[in-house]
């Protein structure tokens, strides 16, 4: 009688758990999926996986446009004039996330070799999807995405710049875009909302000209006195990014590695 | 002796974790299935194997994060110490202690992380996010125990241990 008794308990107890520990795997396949009449909403999302086919083009044209604006500029001792300065890499996009429940990062798998230096740019369709933090063994990489509360990015919106710094907070409206906080904005007043903001390039870290996202609207929830500008993407929703190697800091990384 | 089934109850946790959280994830928080595993280890074997667990479990999360080094180590190691003192003490007998020990290392390894992100990087962790990470740490831990609790209950029980895993 005790035995049954307890396997009723375990069954009770295991079938309770297995409610507790779906729930909110099942809550959050449906928000990301949406419902039934989300259907333009989800036409759109396969439209958007069409798209990523024409990635590799995208790798050509971006590597085009990138080397077009740094020969605009003063080319880095060491590259010679006529060598392109950026290149790009496919990188996929593996379902990995950062242990740790503060931070946000995804894991990329880089097929091509030599890795890229740390801090390149994830670009995906000439937006901004993250900054390359870490390159292990065997081309898997770790990177930063727009979500991290420790992702800095020098902008620029018009003619204001300034820096935006990750939040670790969500839009409330899907697809629960990443949300970035506005600092030292200079000239000092806000920003007209919906305005797309760019990288300008100034950190060194990041090719100018890349889309960051959109000032918020301002019923968005401010924190102190900084505006917030929702990001172009969703590190969610990535399958596959091009990274944008800097062969400037390539050879500044190569130097810092031959000095040690 | 080696603990086969706490390196390989590490493993697994990590593995989980990196996988699975962002499933779980609600608003800014996500549960912390480590700091679950570790528990489990904690209370269905000893001391030495949750601290070896949590040792092991804590440096694969310091490779794989982004936050500086040891925090996941440092408090992964504390939560063990502190759960496997409220075993000692008999917190682990029953349902309502239980959920108590849980809730309270939840919060602890929680402080001790922020408290840590905040000194070595300088980035805020928000209270809100931290609080409904403690809560739902705490609050899955419970169903967590018992499924685990359900299969130790079917998988048969090393001689002369029963009353190790049957707590």
């Amino acid at each position: 009688m005790k035995r049954r008794a307890r396997e009723r308990t375990g069954a009770a107890g295991a079938l309770i758990a297995g409610i507790v520990f779906l729930a909110p795997a099942a809550w959050n396949t449906a928000k990301r999926h949406g419902s039934p009449t989300d259907a333009p909403a989800r036409l759109e999302d396969t439209r958007e996986h069409l798209r990523e086919t024409e990635l590799a083009a995208e790798v050509t044209r971006l590597r085009e446009e990138l080397d077009a604006a740094a020969r605009m500029r003063i080319e880095p001792a060491g590259i010679p004039a006529d060598a392109a300065r950026y290149s790009a890499q496919l990188a996929d996009v593996l379902p990995f996330a950062d242990p740790s429940g503060l931070r946000s990062a995804i894991w990329v798998y880089l097929p091509q070799s030599p890795a890229p230096p740390e801090d390149s740019a994830l670009v995906y369709q000439r937006a901004l999807a993250g900054r390359l933090m870490r390159a292990f063994p065997g081309g898997i990489a770790q990177a930063q995405t727009l979500l991290d509360r420790g992702f800095r990015v020098r902008y620029r919106c018009g003619e204001q710049s300034g820096i935006l710094a990750g939040t670790g907070r969500r839009d409330a409206q899907p697809p629960f875009l990443p949300l970035l906080e506005a600092i030292h904005t200079t000239p000092l007043g806000a920003l007209a909302p919906d305005a797309l903001v760019y990288t300008s390039g100034g950190d060194g870290i990041f090719p100018a000209g890349l889309l960051i996202g959109r000032v918020a609207a301002e019923e968005v929830e401010i924190t102190g006195n900084h505006q917030m500008v929702t990001a172009a993407l969703c590190p969610d929703d990535l399958r596959s990014v091009v990274v944008v190697c800097d062969a400037a800091r390539r050879a500044f990384s190569a130097a810092l590695e031959s000095e040690r | 002796m080696i603990y086969p089934a706490a390196i390989i109850s590490a493993l697994l946790a990590v593995l989980l974790h990196t996988t699975a959280s962002p499933l779980y994830r609600l608003q800014d928080a996500a549960p912390d299935f480590v700091l679950l595993v570790v528990g489990h280890v904690c209370l269905f074997g000893s001391r030495r194997q949750a601290m070896l667990a949590a040792f092991l479990a804590g440096i694969l999360c310091d490779v794989a994060s982004l936050d500086p080094w040891p925090i996941h180590t440092a408090r992964l190691l504390l939560a063990a110490h502190f759960l496997a003192l409220g075993k000692a003490e008999g917190w682990a007998e029953r349902l309502l202690p239980r959920a108590i020990l849980f809730a309270a290392v939840a919060a602890l390894s929680a402080a001790v992380h922020a408290s840590l992100l905040w000194t070595l990087s300088d980035i805020d962790p928000g209270l809100a996010s931290l609080s409904l990470s403690v809560l739902y740490t705490a609050a899955i831990s419970l169903p967590g125990w018992h499924l685990l609790r359900s299969v130790a209950w079917i998988v048969p029980e090393p001689s002369g241990r029963a009353e190790t895993w049957r707590l």
